[in-house]
């Protein structure tokens, strides 16, 4: 092993400087929020997925990814389609033959009405979009430390679809090739809303008919608190 | 067919000099996909670099180890090859089972690694499918008998080529040269899924052309065995194929590939097989264990699910072949 990728054994002086800066991070981040006199803009929209909807094809990953690279932005894709680790999701029937009745989870993130990861955050790089209430990551501003996925409450957890490979990360995922971390935001300026949800072939195919089901397996809801609560 | 320039250069850094001018450039080997495919509106170049007169491309050298084989070598000439035929039986039979003797006079290894998919929406004129930089993979809800049960994501197709399992197997090494650098990589990790890039099947840049493969000369006890289903037996692509190479010790396998073709969007190495026969006597047993765990993972959809059993019994044919037991 090179010198400088040996673990520095940690001093006494060293720990103490760390805890400092911890404690420093939590209350600056308690005071973000408290200093926030005015109400948070809302999430007005989510992306709402309909797991008993999905047959685990990955192209919402595939179009996150493409619509964010066409605009200059990381790839890694903002929403990730995983097998349950635990239990099981039963399609609905007229998904079954599709999805192998294995069943799959879509993990976009849940725009949290109050986001932890926008707290902590000690670049100002998350960012709330006025019109969608979109919480987004400013890649120009990311310095990459790793807090706001730390911070996010809800876990991927599982064996990814596409990768098929386990997979343990959060909401807010981080893009290596570009030392970046990225998330959901709902594609903003995109025309026609979040590339997800238009690519997804249940979407179009319970649009024209050819599937019947009352929805599809990914919908733009206005989010209110009883959504976000359904959100996996 | 678009209009396009043809150039046949006679050596490498002229056809890579070529491939580095402004434009979309196409390798051609011997063509046989290629035209097709230009035909069908797939390829669009606006140059054609042929490179079959390329004579460091088109030689075998059997001497060294690695044995190094050009891109530009014609699968028949591969076959051929007494020295290739005694070192890698594997390597002969995958290539023995490729499309017809003509098609094997005239096609070359470089162009069966580097061939499109044969999925019939992406092959279609009218389908501007997801790899074709459209928005939709129409084999989701639609006709995907012959398209990926392993590895899809937002594109089902499955890889085509006979002889990428059997050189993964071998643990070969892909050769891409490009103008100012040759990059030598694991075969494996010259093809990518579509989790990774969704257009294109490999990791060739823009300027960069597969130079030919590289493959370790063969441990003391490595036997092997390539098996290929399809839907007529007189030639067709596979639906399912398995490449399996074991190093026996006695009766015990001590290592193991076993990698897959025709049912994933590349080739299909499965680590949860070769640890199912790592250390154990080859038995039937075993080699259904390996079976199984190969296609663990697997994900059929409406019409694909034969795909799964189909290729657990060339896997576990394959073994027992290649250890001797029979099967």
């Amino acid at each position: 092993m090179a010198e400088d990728q040996r673990p520095k054994r940690l001093s006494r002086r060293g720990l103490l400087a760390g805890g400092a800066i911890g404690v420093a991070a939590v209350a600056l981040s308690t005071a973000k929020l408290a200093a926030h006199a005015a109400p948070l803009p809302a999430q007005s929209d989510v992306i709402f997925p309909h797991p008993d909807m999905c047959i685990g094809c990955g192209t919402c990953e595939v179009a996150c990814s493409e619509w964010h690279a066409s605009q200059g932005l990381s790839a890694e894709p903002r929403i990730h389609i995983m097998r349950p680790l635990a239990g099981s999701v039963v399609p609905l029937a007229a998904v079954q033959p599709y999805a192998g009745g294995i069943g799959f989870q879509q993990l976009p993130c849940k725009q949290c009405p109050v986001p932890e990861c926008w707290a902590v955050c000690p670049a100002n790089a998350i960012r709330i979009d006025p019109k969608t209430g979109a919480r987004y990551i400013d890649e120009a501003a990311c310095i990459a430390c790793g807090k706001c996925a730390s911070a996010c409450p809800y876990p991927v957890q599982g064996m990814s679809e596409a990768s098929l490979q386990p997979m343990d990360i959060k909401r807010v995922t981080y893009d290596a090739s570009r030392n970046k971390f990225v998330k959901c935001d709902l594609c903003m300026g995109r025309p026609g809303g979040p590339a997800c949800i238009a690519a997804c072939p249940v979407n179009m195919d319970v649009t024209a008919g050819r599937i019947k089901a009352p929805y599809g397996a990914l919908e733009l809801r206005r989010s209110d608190t009883a959504t976000y609560k359904k959100i996996l | 067919m678009k209009a396009f320039t043809y150039s046949a250069p006679s050596d490498l850094t002229t056809a890579l000099l070529a491939l580095s001018n402004p434009g979309q450039h196409a390798v051609m080997g011997g063509g046989t996909d290629l035209v097709n495919s230009m035909k069908s509106y797939i390829e669009t170049p606006d140059d054609v670099v042929d490179v079959h007169g390329i004579q460091a491309l088109g030689t075998i050298d059997p001497s060294g180890n690695p044995v190094k084989i050009g891109s530009a070598v014609r699968i028949a000439d591969l076959l051929a090859s007494a020295d290739l035929q005694k070192l890698y039986p594997i390597l002969i039979q995958a290539g023995s089972v490729i499309a017809t003797p003509q098609i094997r006079n005239v096609g070359t290894v470089g162009g069966n690694l580097c061939q499109r998919p044969r999925c019939w929406y992406f092959r279609s004129e009218d389908y501007t499918c997801t790899r074709k930089y459209g928005s939709e993979c129409y084999a989701i809800l639609g006709e995907n008998r012959y398209n990926a049960i392993l590895g899809g994501s937002g594109c089902f197709i499955v890889h085509p080529s006979d002889l990428a399992p059997a050189l993964i197997a071998l643990d070969a090494k892909a050769v891409v040269s490009g103008l100012t650098k040759t990059r030598t990589m694991a075969l494996n990790d010259f093809f990518v899924g579509p989790d990774v890039d969704v257009h294109h099947e490999n990791v060739l840049q823009p300027g960069e052309m597969l130079a030919g493969v590289q493959i370790p000369r063969p441990p003391s006890g490595q036997v092997g065995a390539y098996l290929k289903a399809r839907g007529r037996e007189t030639w067709d692509f596979a639906t399912t194929a398995a490449a399996v190479t074991l190093v026996m010790n006695g009766g015990t396998c001590t290592d193991a590939r076993v990698v897959m073709g025709g049912v994933a969007p590349r080739p299909w190495r499965s680590t949860d097989a070769e640890a199912a026969l790592i250390g154990h006597p080859v038995t039937a047993a075993t080699a259904a264990q390996a079976a199984a765990a190969a296609v663990k993972l697997a994900r059929p959809m409406q019409f694909n699910a034969y795909k799964v059993d189909q290729v657990q019994v060339l896997i576990r044919r394959a073994v027992l072949q290649a250890a001797g037991v029979g099967g």
